[in-house]
């Protein structure tokens, strides 16, 4: 017996480690980053050649942050790099998966060195193949500037170009304050002219695809956090997120703010109220209701019949409290609306003697406003003039309905009566 | 369209529900002996499984499935078929079997082991899948045709009567045919195989089903030549672990033997298992975190109120033989079976087309995914829905059904006329997957023994044909399904592009009806084999040859709008020759310790579901696709004493040539994509350790030891196609594979038990077990040159992301199981209560597999991360049966 478990042993040990070699995993080769060249902003800037492009060749690392991103919507398959040499535009192939803070190497390898109307930028470059994230979180510090000192450096090699900066002691001029950042129905970009208060201007340019695009820019004074831009030889600034910009400080030469001015009625549920400020609900039938509701960091006012498998049906109205439009000049109505699903179409009314109770018991004119395409993409209804209801008791609703066939999901939000 | 079923279930997990089991060492004559000797039944020989007596020397497996399933993309083993359920592969079938190449009992120490303790952790031996082991049915072979799997489930819940089991692991010899690498499994469930008795039992579990019953009746072998038996079992249970899961089938037996003159016996046995299984599949631990359980369940959902699962597979697929068994002379016998399994298996998805994805853990609407882009306020919206809104964690049904109803629609054919309407089209509906089976056959196998060679030869042929269709199981309220791939929408200007059907364009498709795609598979094959044993003094030998033709292809209904001219109509066929051959040599050293030696070389057919470019929609063959070739080879050493078993082997076997298809959905491709790997080999190689020791007659203890490396060994290559577009995506990329482990089952396991037998017909027994070295399968894609081509050497971070292989954490069970046995009225009538408790600690954490997501984004390497699967806590059987 000793015998066999001796034998036993030896067989157990010989078959264990014939077993138990580590096998090493076979990995597809790398580059040595040893060999890598490496090469840097004010480098890849110094071959650029007006009306030239330039095409890298070989194999060379460019290691920077990213100062803007896509997520805004502001700038597509783009980024904005910076390293200590200086900033550059860089075009991307595909879009995607790249933050601003993000530090990244770019392998210049088959991009193109060209400009874009003045503005220089490295083109053409694949970030699933060429760009590799190294790590995030590097948050670029704004340089902080003056719009002098933006309009004197025009050249498209200056180093200010394609920066991230900040403006102090900043407005926009009186005609684009309280106006949309760019047109968000038609995708147009718009440009916003904002100068400091020794008179110096500077075109905002904004993309209709920014998801602040129908935002209304600020009216007051203050700071301004943005990449500079080219556009044929004119200085601009692209925006990268309109939360960066806080200005509502008093205007140059004392005036007030007017991030409110004129306006004479504003809710934007950021309250998650839908009542507040003497809004009402009146349910004509049914007991579906308006309510609040957040998506993406936007809140609205939203209702649905859709309840537990089916369509509920009702009339359900939400009313604005009385709004004295009687000294107004042009009062104009606007609001953003969403939907989805198949049902009858938001409508929205005005009207001078509602006072309380059912909608029945006032006159109420309908009044027509652009639509959502569905999918619940918000667009602005336009400015739907109220200058026909200039009284003390003027009041908006909106009517939704649906029956047990159907119903839409509605959203409303940023509703606004003001002075055109 | 996209399914939303993802998945394909996991088919191991059904070993969840294995019994707990410890064997007494005991041969079958022994107990027997005992048997007569003590007049009464040993208590100790039997486990969960409710028996007849005398026959309770094999412990029962409840074989019942446990599947889960549907996500964007599963994938296991290489020779595991796909998985996801997404419409895009088709394999439904191997889904619903039951992949265990060792459910039965068997006397081998290490196997029961592996049956009964470690297949709760998906091992498999030796790391062989299923189609390495040969299962048969009265010797007719029922491993698939295409797949190469064995359908356990198709005689699930039939326990009294597939109790008989002959069972031999690794390269051996066999008398019923040319077995594979993993050896054979052989059922003997033939009428006069049976002693005359009644038996019904009943037990409750909290697993896969709350309640089974079993009834079987046999006449034994009766004067006049005739034997029957007959068989039926139910077994139920809604939500019994996994939320939203359930389980609904009946098996019914039927075997008439009859025998002339102790010469002929002629033999017809028919059983079939209908099967219905609402499923569970494998999650994100994103998912997990958020719904704050490791079981929860993406695939059901509430309608009206009610808990409805999205992916439910059904099964009915009888299986009728009729056997002639010729015995020639006392020393030869021919065997003839004339066999025939037909029938249906399906299982369910959402299709959706126009409408947002279903699948409450797509990746849109998971937290992680804007987390990721520092979008904190949309990410915390996602995160606070999940934890909220049960409607949002589940299947939204009242939400698709609301849609549906309210989609009135004018075809494109009808716009700018005025339509009116009530016909609603559908966005959702539930589709079933169908797999239509027929499958013909025939064996024949002579035995023959002259002194103390004994010579075996057979014969067999099969027509296989499996048709594929998916048809309209619920339109959820709307009135029509449009049969389009919405895949192909914006696919060029041709209309055609998006009719699944182009002769019957726009159709209108309603409940019942077929859609989608119509195809079959069609297997013709035939195999010859022989062999002879012969026995010396001191040595056994033994060889076997084989030469089979095989011959697969496939035959399109319908011509698809994508693939006009080739979707409908007869494929190209792959012929293959292949051959086998093995011997073996037995060294006793005395009679008690003997060694032996087995070695195998064998070509087989790739699976016929890796052998087509998009199945579903093409007649393409995949290019340059061959044969496997099979090395294997085993030492072994064995003692055996009174009291004492010991077996110690080391195995290898060398895997070539092999080829993988899988497919997934990729958004941003907006189709399924077929990932096409081409000469995968692989290795495993490793030792077994097993050993029994009796003490004092009535303690038993058994420990099993098996170390193994289930490898890649070489670089693949590997090809990309779209579903929607006949121009790859890529070609003839190498794959890095070489010495990743193969995923899935545990390469390194150990189990302990401990058992009494009491005198007074009762015993207890306690296991621990431990598994080690568990990895996720790798991701072909993932491997290439040109997924890490970026990359300096520096950055290793990505680099690893990309390319390093998970291996999961080791863990280690608890389990217990007692019974006791009656005699009653003199032994006229027996009753036996058993009890088996799994994971008694309740240990809630033991993930027992995962796999990596066939899609990857280079840009977000965190977004397709790997799901995984988790042990069931703390479950319990308990079964009564009664007996007379």
């Amino acid at each position: 017996m000793k015998k066999i478990s001796n034998n036993l042993l030896i067989l157990f040990a010989v078959l264990t480690m014939f077993n138990s070699c580590k096998k090493e995993y076979d990995l597809p080769p790398v580059k040595s980053a040893a060999e890598a060249n490496k090469i840097n902003i004010a480098n890849i800037k110094a071959k650029f050649k007006t009306n030239l492009s330039y095409k890298f060749k070989a194999d060379s690392s460019l290691y920077c942050v990213v100062t803007a991103d896509e997520v805004s919507g502001n700038l597509y398959k783009d980024i904005f790099v910076k390293d200590a040499t200086g900033a550059l535009h860089v075009k991307l192939i595909n879009s995607g998966g790249l933050f601003i803070g993000d530090s990244i190497r770019i392998n210049i390898k088959g991009a193109t060195l060209n400009d874009y109307n003045d503005l220089v930028q490295l083109d053409s470059v694949d970030s699933e193949k060429n760009i590799v994230k190294l790590a995030s979180g590097y948050n670029p510090t704004p340089m902080v500037t003056t719009i002098a000192n933006i309009l004197a450096n025009t050249s498209a090699t200056s180093s200010i170009q394609s920066r991230l900066v900040q403006l102090n002691n900043v407005e926009f001029v009186s005609a684009d304050q309280n106006q949309p950042f760019a047109d968000a129905i038609g995708k147009a970009s718009l440009n916003r002219i904002l100068k400091s208060c020794d008179g110096k201007t500077l075109t905002v340019r904004t993309s209709g695809y920014s998801n602040f695009a129908a935002r209304l820019t600020p009216g007051g004074n203050g700071t301004f956090i943005g990449i500079v831009s080219n556009f044929n030889g004119t200085m601009q600034m692209l925006v990268r997120n309109a939360n960066e910009l806080i200005m509502n400080g008093t205007l140059c030469g004392g005036g007030t703010n007017t991030n409110t001015a004129g306006t004479y009625l504003s809710k934007n549920f950021d309250d998650n109220s839908t009542t507040s400020g003497g809004w009402t609900k009146q349910n004509v039938s049914g007991t579906i209701d308006w309510t609040t509701a957040t998506f993406g960091g936007q809140t609205f006012a939203k209702i649905s019949n859709f309840v537990s498998s089916a369509n509920v049906p009702c009339e359900t109205w939400l009313i604005s409290p009385a709004i004295n439009l009687s000294s107004s000049t042009a009062p104009m109505l606007s609001f953003n609306n969403a939907y989805k699903f198949t049902g009858d179409a938001l409508e929205a009314y005005v009207s001078t003697n509602y006072t309380s109770g059912l909608p029945s018991t006032a006159t109420w004119t309908k009044v027509n406003f652009t639509l959502s395409s569905g999918n619940y993409v918000f667009v602005s209804s336009g400015l739907i003039p109220l200058s026909a209801y200039k009284s003390a008791t003027t009041r908006i609703a909106f009517k939704y309905k649906g029956t047990a066939a159907d119903g839409s999901t509605w959203e409303i939000d940023d509703v606004l009566v003001k002075e055109n | 369209m996209k399914n939303f079923a993802f998945i394909r279930q996991n088919r191991f997990r059904n070993k969840i529900n294995f019994i707990y089991y410890v064997m007494t060492g005991h041969s079958k004559q022994q107990q027997i002996k005992f048997l007569h000797k003590h007049g009464r039944l040993c208590a100790a020989m039997i486990c969960l499984a409710l028996t007849v007596p005398f026959n309770g020397l094999r412990a029962q497996v409840d074989t019942s499935n446990t599947s889960l399933p549907p996500q964007d993309t599963v994938q296991t083993n290489p020779n595991i078929p796909i998985f996801s359920t997404n419409g895009g592969d088709a394999e439904s079938d191997a889904d619903q079997q039951d992949m265990s190449s060792l459910l039965q009992s068997s006397r081998d120490v290490f196997t029961q082991f592996a049956s009964f303790q470690f297949s709760a952790g998906y091992y498999r031996m030796r790391g062989y899948s299923s189609e390495n082991q040969q299962v048969m049915i009265n010797g007719v072979n029922v491993n698939n045709l295409e797949t190469g799997y064995s359908s356990w489930s198709s005689w699930g819940g039939l326990n009294d009567v597939t109790r008989y089991v002959e069972n031999r692991v690794g390269v051996t010899g066999s008398r019923y045919g040319f077995s594979g690498p993993g050896g054979y499994t052989n059922i003997d469930s033939r009428a006069s195989s049976f002693k005359k008795g009644t038996n019904v039992s009943y037990a409750s579990a909290n697993r896969i089903f709350r309640h089974r019953f079993m009834a079987t009746y046999s006449t034994g072998l009766m004067k006049n030549g005739w034997a029957l038996t007959a068989s039926a079992s139910n077994r139920v249970g809604n939500q019994v672990y996994v939320p939203g899961t359930y389980f609904n089938g009946s098996s019914y037996y039927l075997s008439i033997d009859k025998k002339l003159k102790d010469k002929h016996l002629f033999s017809f046995t028919g059983f079939v298992a209908p099967i219905e299984q609402g499923r569970s599949t494998y999650q994100r631990s994103e998912t997990y975190q958020l719904a704050g359980s490791n079981y929860y369940n993406n695939l059901w959902g509430y309608q009206n109120g009610k808990v409805r699962n999205a992916s439910v597979s059904r099964t009915r697929r009888p299986m009728m033989m009729l056997s002639y068994i010729n015995n020639l002379s006392e020393a030869s016998r021919i065997t003839t079976s004339l066999y025939y399994t037909f029938g249906k298996n399906s299982i369910s998805s959402i299709g959706f087309n126009d409408a947002t994805n279903p699948n409450p853990e797509f990746y849109k609407y998971l937290p992680s995914t804007y987390y990721e882009k520092g979008d904190t306020i949309t990410g915390n919206y996602f995160t606070n829905k999940w934890l909220t809104d049960v409607n949002s964690r589940q299947v939204d049904w009242d939400r698709m059904i609301a849609l549906n109803r309210a989609n009135i629609y004018a075809l494109p054919s009808q716009l700018g006329q005025t339509i009116i309407t009530n016909e609603t089209r559908a966005r959702y509906i539930v589709e079933n997957r169908v797999e239509n089976l027929s499958n013909v056959g025939i064996n024949s196998v002579y035995n023959t023994r002259i002194k103390d060679l004994f010579l075996s030869a057979g014969l067999n042929a099969n027509l296989y044909k499996n048709r594929k269709y998916k048809e309209v199981e619920d339109l959820l309220g709307a009135t029509y399904w449009l049969d389009y791939d919405r895949f192909a929408l914006g696919q060029g200007v041709d209309a055609n592009v998006q009719q699944n059907d182009i002769s019957n364009p726009d159709r209108k498709v309603y409940q019942g009806e077929k859609f989608g795609y119509d195809y079959a598979i069609n297997v013709n094959r035939a195999e010859g084999w022989a062999q002879a044993e012969q026995s010396f003094k001191k040595v056994d030998l033994f060889a076997s040859v084989s030469l089979s033709s095989y011959s697969v292809w496939r035959e399109g209904f319908v011509a698809n709008g994508k693939f006009p001219t080739s979707s409908k109509g007869t494929s190209a066929k792959l012929n293959l020759i292949n051959y086998g051959a093995k011997g073996g040599i037995t060294y006793k050293i005395n009679g008690r310790h003997s060694l032996t030696a087995n070695a195998s070389y064998l070509t087989r057919p790739p699976e016929a579901n890796n052998i087509f470019i998009g199945q579903q929609v093409r007649n393409d063959l995949v290019s340059g696709v061959g044969s496997e070739k099979v090395l294997a080879g085993d030492l072994n050493y064995i003692i055996k004493y009174p009291g004492f078993k010991l077996r110690l082997t080391g195995y290898y076997t060398q895997i070539n040539n092999q080829v993988w298809v899988r497919s997934y959905y990729n958004d941003i491709y907006n189709t399924f994509v077929n990932l096409i790997m081409k000469g995968v080999n692989q290795s495993h190689q490793g030792i077994e350790f097993s050993l029994e020791k009796t003490l004092f007659t009535s303690h038993v203890i058994q420990t099993a030891f098996g170390l193994g490396q289930f490898v890649y060994t070489n670089r693949p290559t590997l090809d990309a196609w779209q579903y929607n577009s006949s121009a790859a995506v890529f070609t003839d990329r190498t794959v890095y594979l070489k010495n990743y482990r193969v995923g899935g089952s545990p390469q390194l396991v150990y189990g302990i038990g401990y058992k009494y037998n009491a005198k007074k017909f009762w015993f207890a027994a306690v296991n621990f077990n431990f598994f080690d070295q568990i990895y996720v399968e790798p991701n072909p894609d993932r491997r290439t040159l040109e997924a890490v081509d970026k990359y300096l050497s520096n950055e290793t971070t990505s680099f690893s992301k990309i390319t390093a292989q998970e291996k999961l954490p080791s863990y280690f069970t608890l389990n217990a199981n007692g019974g006791k046995s009656f005699r009653l009225a003199h032994g006229k009538y027996y009753l036996r209560l058993n009890v088996s408790v799994n994971n008694l600690l309740n240990n809630k954490t033991n993930i027992i597999g995962g796999f990596e997501q066939l899609r990857w984004d280079p840009a977000y390497l965190d977004r397709f991360d790997n799901k995984y699967v988790y042990m069931l806590g703390t479950t319990y059987m308990a079964s009564v049966n009664f007996s007379f």
